[in-house]
Formats: C-alpha cells, structure tokens, sequence
C-alpha cells in the first residue's frame, strides 16, 4: 500500500514542478530528465515496475481515492494562481474528452477525426438552453450530454458502411458540418459571433462566476469550476472503467481486433458501433456544457479540426485504450503548449515534436493498457 | 429429420459460379467432410452456410427452419458457429477471452450492465469465467495453463486448439471446420486429429463440418465426403467409395498421384 500512495505523491509532486517551472529552457530540461528517467525504468526496472502496476491493479479504489484527495489539495498548493486554474481546468476537460474518445477509437477501435463536434454539442446546448431559454445550467448540462449521444449515434449511422481510412473521412467531415452548422444556423447560434453572456451556474445560491471563499484563503471563481470538473472527471473515469471492464468493453475490444470474426460469433456490429460512438460522444458533451458554463462565451471556432487532432493526439500519447494514459496525455498535453508561450507561434511546433518523438519511440504511448480485463484467478472455486 | 440440409446452393460472383448448385443433408452427430483442389469452392460454400455471402440461389434449413441470406451474427445465434481458413482469433484479447467472446452469457450481457451492483457483477463474472476454463478442458491443461496469454503469443497448434474452443462455447448445433491443418506438418496434423475426436467423444450430438486438403486426416475423421470441383459436387459418400470415384480420381487424387 505504501508503495502506491508513495509512487502517487513522487507523480504529483513531479506535476506541481512542471506547472511551477517557468523558463522554457527549464522545462525542456526538466521534460528531457523526466523522459530518461521513464525509460530508464522501463528498460532496467521493468519487474519492479510491473510489480507496482499489479499493485495498483489489486487496489485500485484505494489507489483512486488517494489520487482523489490529492487532486482535491491542488488549488491550494499552487495558492488559487486564476492562470494555471485555467490551464488545469482546460487540461481536466480535455481529460474527460480524451476519456470519451478513448472508448470509441482505443478500445472499439473506431477512429474518429471530428471529436471536437460533440464538445461543440454539448456547449451550443447548453448555451442556448441557459441563454435564450432561461434553464438552469443543472439541467441543461446532463441534457448537453445525452444530445451528444443522439448525435453520436447520427454519426455512427453513416459511419458503418465504412471502415479504416474512410472511417476516418467520414469523421473528419462530420466535425466539419458540425462546426458549418454552428457558423450558418445564426438565429440559434449566433453564427460567426458565437453565444455572449452565457450565465455561469448557480448552486445553491453560489454564483460560480464569483470567489470560491473557504474562510482562510479566498480563491478565484475558477476553483468553483475545478471542484465541479474534478467531479464530473471522477464520476466519468468510474463509469469508463465499469464499461470497459464489463463484457460490453470485452465486446468492443473483440471488434476492434476483427470486425468479421465477431460477426461471425454472434455481435450485432452494427449495434455495438453505435453504442460505442453514442456513449463515447457522452464525455465530449458533458465537457462541452462546462466549458460553455465556465468561459460564458462559445464560438464555432473554438471547436475546429485542431481541436479534434489535440484529443487523438493525447491518446496517442497516453496509449491507446489506456484510462490513466488518456488521463495522463490530457494533462501533459495541454500544460505543455503553456510553458512555450513565450515563443507564441512555436508552441505548436513543440507541440508536434512530441508527438512524432513518441510515435517513433513510444508506439504503445507512455502507460499503455497491458493487462488484459478477466483473469483465470478470478473463477469461482470449485 | 436432419439437422442440416442444404439444397441446389448457388453463388455466383459476377460470370464465375463459385458454388454450383450444391445440395446434400446431415444427421445430428454425423462429421461431414468436403474436399476439393484449390479454388474449387470449399471456403465459399463455408461463408454461404455461416452467412458472410448471401446465397444467388438454392436453401439452408438448419433444424427444418429457413437459415440462408441471415447475417452472420444471426446464423450464429441459430447455431452454427465456425474456425477460419488462416485463423481469425481476437489476438488481443487473452486465451480465456477468446473462448468467453464464444458465450452465450456475454453475448447476451446488457450493455449497461457493467455500472450496477458490482458485487453481483463480479459473481456473474466469476461463473461465467469458469465456464470458460470448463470448456478448455476438453485439451486437459493445455490452454488452461497459459489462459492468460495474448492469443497472439500462443504456439500455432494451440491456436488451432483456441479457435475450436471459441466454436463450441457457443454451444453450437453445428460447427463449421475450416482447414483446421492448414499450415501444420504431419505430427501436429496427427495430433489434431486426436483433438477433433476428443471433442466428438465430449460432445457426441454435435454434427461437424470439415474443409480439408488433407486426404489422410479426412480418412480417419468423417462418416460422409463430398467432393467439389469448379463448385460443383462431383461425388458424395463414404470415404472409400468417393475415394474410388474415377471423376474425383481425375480432379484430386490422380494429380497428387502424378507428382508423387
């Protein structure tokens, strides 16, 4: 047990560094030392370090919840600076979509281009809802999710005729029309301009849009929005979870290892592609709706093609079907582009560096999902 | 009545008919195999009976009821399961979830059913696991001990053993054989053959269909023979009288009689 609250802490304390460390030759620095270190791990201490996964795997509630309370601490440790709360609210929205798509194109083997789409869904519902239609933000937030689900089983309709390269065109466009639709349909959208004025939400007569007041320090509006993302985060990694470990995840993995061979053993394909798509689009949605709430501001181009390749990106990073891989690519990506911002349009090349260094030398990304979901210990004893 | 039947089958693929009205009928426990040189129709009138193509003409009737132009997921469910040519296993997924992706219980689990009473789950997990290990059985600890492989990791004729697993987890009425030797020499062909009893002695009502080359490895499996040429049935039999077929001679045997 105290290997892993140990290995915890040594992984949080790593990030509170590379969210304190400014200068950029710095953090590359740091960046370069971290990288050797995990690859000195994994190719010297391979058998400790498997040791150590099967210990997160027998605990893994435990393990969950002390990560929990850490992530609770966090505002507090870097004393509620409003620009990095943005930068870690933005990181744990993007860990939610990252999650969604995982479960679409890691684990159903479903690649999808145009994720960005179901984001966009979630907020413009949200927003309208709240905006011109007077709903509370609490109604209009789950309603943004399960829109995005209709519309992921509106995508997956075209999207099974298709396979591979095609999948990909297909979703690519889908992200397109989406985001066409958002620019044109201005009567409902606000077209070009977006939605302005987006009320933040209200719990319990707490205005989201003012400080989160805890008595001994007062934190900016954003805690209240890192506290209500943390949450909707935990609750969206337990559902993914029992998902991908019930004998629909088992399905979908079937499927993506040979679409025919699970036909051929009884699969509705066509029923488990859309169930991937809907309930993957889900996350997207939910992140959609918080975003709209928190930034009270939504535009079409805030939910481009770039932002699609930046969640796939993320998962590349972490490992395909990897929870903690999607976790872990969504926060590094998006914290990263941060620390080169002194170099402004260069961060995006940084940015690619990254990716084409993992491609070539980390093909099953940084925590890649090795073990496999139903094990012969687990059989009842006969 | 027999288990099944199929009658004046055709498929055609734009000029060329590939499975040239094929007829023939199997009783409940028989072990049925069709041969033919390359390219005469044999894994054709495989997908056609397990419902990856859709017949031009002709009928299926499992059990009586009227089976052909089904999806494959469909035709499964019916009860007819298969093995592929060049193995398709789920090389992912481990030994034990290969042969549980054959199951009834997690075919037919609700898709939502993972979020709830996970105590409950974990039990239904249990059983359902073992009945998996149940099935491996059938090779004595030969998969058992390496269930939680990769099925890419196993060895070749394992694979072979995984894939026969998966097929009869279904519980199926008939199973469909697809070269099962394919690739293998003559020791491990050998070997196979045992296996293949081994399942029929375990499940003695289950009616087998099996693709072969291997003329020897047919000999000492099946009650019936059919020989396909140019996707037409040429012969149909026992063993030894197909095998004395002047006409099956000529196509099949007489070529290998040359080259020997």
């Amino acid at each position: 047990m105290s290997q892993i609250f140990l290995s915890e802490i040594i992984l949080y304390v790593l990030f509170l560094a590379f969210i304190i460390i400014e200068e950029p030759p710095l953090v590359a620095a740091y960046i370069i030392a971290v990288a050797a270190a995990i690859f000195y791990l994994r190719r010297k201490k391979k058998d400790k370090l498997a040791e150590l996964e099967r210990l997160y795997a027998d605990n893994l509630p435990k393990a969950g919840l002390f990560m929990a309370v850490l992530a609770l601490a966090f505002p507090f440790l870097i004393g509620g600076d409003a620009y990095w709360m943005q930068v870690i609210n933005f990181a744990m929205m993007n860990a939610m979509m990252a999650l969604g798509l995982n479960l679409m194109t890691g684990r159903a083997g479903l690649i999808c281009l145009g994720y960005a789409a179901f984001e966009a869904i979630g907020a413009y519902t949200v927003g309208i809802l709240t905006l011109k239609m007077g709903i509370s933000f609490w109604v209009a937030f789950p309603l943004g999710g399960l829109f995005a689900f209709f519309v992921g089983i509106l995508l997956g309709l075209p999207a099974l005729r298709v396979k591979g390269h095609y999948l990909a065109l297909v979703t690519i466009a889908f992200g397109l029309i989406v985001q066409e639709i958002a620019l044109n349909a201005e009567s409902v959208t606000g077209g070009t301009n977006g939605l302005i004025d987006i009320p933040s939400p209200v719990l319990f007569s707490h205005d989201f849009a003012t400080s989160l007041d805890f008595g001994f320090i007062s934190m900016n509006y954003l805690a209240n929005f890192y506290y209500l993302i943390l949450a909707v985060l935990i609750i969206s990694v337990m559902a993914i979870y029992c998902l991908s470990n019930s004998f629909f995840g088992l399905s979908l993995n079937a499927m993506r290892d040979d679409q025919l061979a699970a036909q051929c053993y009884g699969m509705n394909l066509t029923r488990y592609k859309l169930y991937a798509f809907a309930i993957g689009a889900i996350f997207g949605g939910l992140a959609g709706g918080i975003y709209a709430g928190m930034i009270n501001f939504i535009a079409p181009e805030n939910f481009g093609y770039g932002l699609s390749i930046i969640i796939i990106s993320m998962i590349i990073l972490g490992g395909l079907d990897s929870i903690p891989g999607a976790i872990a690519g969504a926060l590094f990506l998006t914290v990263f582009p941060e620390k080169f911002r002194a170099f402004e349009d260069y961060r995006i090349f940084f940015y690619g560096l990254i990716i084409v260094f993992c491609l070539l030398f980390m093909r099953d990304g940084v925590l890649p999902f090795k073990y496999r979901i139903f094990k012969a210990k687990e059989a009842e004893k006969v | 009545m027999s288990i099944i039947e199929v009658k004046d089958l055709t498929i055609k693929f734009g000029g060329v008919t590939a499975v040239d009205n094929v007829s023939f009928a199997l009783n409940q426990g028989e072990v049925f195999g069709i041969i033919g040189p390359n390219g005469s129709g044999k894994t054709t009138l495989f997908n056609l009976l397990s419902g990856i193509y859709k017949p031009t003409c002709g009928e299926i009737l499992l059990d009586g009821e009227n089976i052909q132009g089904l999806r494959p997921d469909l035709v499964f469910r019916k009860g007819i399961s298969r093995t592929f040519q060049n193995g398709r296993l789920f090389w992912n997924l481990s030994v034990l979830e290969n042969v549980m992706m054959g199951l009834k219980d997690v075919r037919e689990a609700p898709i939502f059913g993972g979020l709830f009473s996970s105590r409950k789950n974990k039990e239904k997990n249990a059983g359902v696991i073992q009945k998996a290990l149940d099935i491996m059985r059938i090779f004595e600890d030969l998969l058992i001990s390496q269930a939680d492989k990769f099925a890419k990791d196993l060895p070749y004729a394992d694979r072979r053993r995984l894939e026969i697993c998966r097929a009869i987890a279904a519980e199926p009425r008939v199973i469909l054989l697809d070269e099962p030797s394919a690739g293998m020499d003559s020791m491990e062909t050998i070997k196979l053959m045992n296996d293949l009893l081994k399942v029929k002695n375990a499940l003695p009502q289950l009616t087998v269909i099996v693709v072969e080359h291997d003329m020897a490895f047919i000999k000492g499996l099946v009650d019936k023979v059919m020989v396909l040429n140019y996707g037409k049935n040429i012969a149909f039999g026992t063993f030894d009288e197909v095998a004395s077929n002047q006409q099956v001679i000529d196509a099949y045997l007489g070529q290998e009689g040359e080259n020997a």
